[in-house]
């Protein structure tokens, strides 16, 4: 497997470069749009919930 | 069916049947009932496996038929025998004399246990898959029974048929995954019976017993009393992460039932199916489970496997927009909702997990494509327009997650990191695959995002992301950790069953 690693240079660049904090892989344009979607999954999550009421199985 | 000397011969029959014949003789006093499908399934799976020992052990005290017995049948002014038998099948050659000392779990093919009640024969079943489908299994759980005094192990997913009397196919259903899951160590083993008597009554229009089945709301309820959850989906409301890359949500049909259109139930029973947790499916009047699924000839198509208690065990499902039987012609109608019982701590949908898991993933393999231009592999944008990109996603307990990284050729520098890692109980990974290496049977994970089952939908934490042989982690501290450096090359999947 040593023929598949990074070489020692790349590694250096993203060691340098790469933010300490997962979260800021995301850019802010990505961070706002992640919310939206999520809102909107919650949103579907909470709609399918309530109409479950009636549903019967023999 | 005949119940006549229903305790007889004690201990046990012991039959070695090779032609249908022989079978039928050996099988004689089960002939008749009502509804005979399950248990001739449950027959033909032990066949193809390679039945030669049957042994019928009489008089076994059945937990979950005792429950029935308890609530139902020893009201009835019928006289109903108290016990019932368990049928053993064994791949070698046993005899009587020798039974007692040569069971070896090396042999042994699973049980069936039959109630004594011609309108629901197989009370429960663990029978090992079918050869063929036996690697699309993907909810299989392990049990030792003792078979005169000898522990003998078998592993498959759990089977029962309604006695349509007591409990109904949503009984039946329910009890599959719970049975499952009290197997898996999730839950507390539960008697059949309770899944009639502790369904809330109230909400449902009719009486409890004799059973007209369950509404969604008892099931719901049953799964959360039963220490297992379950998290409810309707069909046509199905979330999905929509990925701009991904197949687009289908555009309801307001004339067509979302059953035959929302093909989101594919994905969405995947993830689930994935993480080795059963899902029930609910009809317009019928439920069953699904416990596995494989790719087929056809591209992007998918086949589930199915336990439906009114047809038996491992049947296929090969198209869920139009679901009918290929064997039998049964029809069962548009898939109305889906219910997973899962451990209740696994708070974060699988989902938001694979949206904000996606995101992270291509975010870092564009960070290492451009740092390294000339690297050898394709990034995931790249493979996103080759349309080779796929996800693959499960959850999973951190401490099995660690465990199988070992086997799955993944170097020892990411292992470790991940091995001294403080993570949750139960964590959602989303692996990131090349869908021409999985075609050709190869390795094919590039890297995953693991995330926090414990966080919440508005607010999914991620813990790990790992592309390319870079790999990040959160600290529990805050601390900033070094990047740990591995290898691109691609690895194997960690989820339950083929990527």
């Amino acid at each position: 497997m040593a023929d598949a690693e990074l070489p020692e240079d790349v590694k250096n660049a993203l060691e340098a470069k790469l933010p300490a904090d997962l979260d800021e892989l995301l850019n802010d344009e990505q961070k706002s749009n992640l919310t939206a979607d999520l809102a909107k999954l919650a949103r579907l999550r909470r709609e399918a919930d309530v109409q479950s009421a009636a549903m019967r199985m023999a | 069916m005949d119940v006549m000397g229903w305790n007889d011969p004690d201990p046990a029959e012991v039959h070695h049947p090779t032609t249908d014949d022989e079978w039928d003789v050996a099988l004689r006093r089960y002939l008749g009932s009502h509804y005979p499908e399950p248990f001739r399934r449950c027959i033909e799976v032990a066949r193809t496996l390679g039945a030669v020992t049957l042994v019928i052990e009489t008089r076994y005290i059945d937990i979950d038929y005792r429950s029935e017995y308890s609530a139902y049948y020893s009201k009835q002014f019928l006289d109903t025998p108290d016990a019932t038998h368990r049928l053993h099948f064994f791949s070698k050659y046993l005899t009587r004399e020798n039974m007692w000392r040569l069971a070896r779990s090396r042999d042994y093919l699973g049980y069936v246990v039959t109630r004594p009640i011609s309108t629901g024969l197989v009370s429960r079943a663990l029978l090992y898959p079918p050869v063929d489908l036996r690697d699309d299994i993907r909810t299989s759980v392990t049990e030792i029974i003792n078979f005169f005094g000898q522990d003998l192990e078998v592993t498959g997913v759990p089977f029962t048929q309604q006695d349509a009397q007591l409990g109904a196919c949503a009984q039946a259903a329910a009890w599959m995954c719970h049975f499952s899951a009290a197997l898996r160590g999730d839950a507390r083993r539960r008697p059949k019976a309770d899944f009639t008597l502790k369904a809330p009554i109230s909400l449902h229009p009719s009486r409890a017993v004799p059973s007209g089945g369950l509404t969604a709301l008892q099931l719901g309820e049953l799964f959360r009393t039963f220490e297992l959850p379950a998290i409810h989906y309707e069909v046509g409301r199905l979330p999905s992460p929509g990925l701009a890359w991904q197949q687009p949500d289908p555009v309801p049909d307001p004339n067509r039932h979302a059953g035959l259109w929302d093909y989101r139930i594919v994905a969405i029973a995947c993830r689930y199916l994935n993480s080795g947790f059963p899902v029930l499916i609910g009809t317009r009047s019928h439920a069953f489970i699904l416990c596995g699924y494989r790719r087929t000839s056809r591209a992007g198509w998918i086949e589930f496997i199915r336990h439906d208690d009114q047809t038996g065990p491992y049947t296929i499902v090969s198209d869920v927009l139009r679901d009918v039987a290929p064997d039998t012609g049964k029809v069962y109608g548009p898939w109305q909702m889906m219910q997973v019982p899962m451990p209740e701590k696994i708070w974060l949908a699988p989902e938001v997990a694979e949206l904000k898991g996606a995101e992270l993933l291509i975010s870092l393999s564009n960070e290492v494509s451009m740092a390294y231009p000339a690297k050898p592999f394709l990034d995931l944008q790249e493979l996103i327009a080759l349309d080779r990109l796929r996800l693959h996603t499960y959850a999973i307990e951190a401490s099995a997650f660690k465990k199988r990284l070992s086997t799955r050729g993944i170097t020892a520098n990411i292992r470790r990191a991940y091995s001294f890692a403080r993570l949750p109980r139960y964590v959602w990974v989303i692996e990131a695959i090349d869908r021409e290496l999985r075609e050709d049977g190869k390795p094919c994970v590039l890297g995953e995002a693991v995330l926090d089952a414990t966080s919440s939908d508005e607010d999914p934490q991620q813990l790990a992301v790992h592309v390319h042989g870079v790999l990040g982690l959160r600290t529990t501290s805050g601390a900033r950790t070094p990047k740990v450096f591995g290898s691109f090359a691609p690895y194997q999947s960690g989820g339950h069953g083929p990527a």
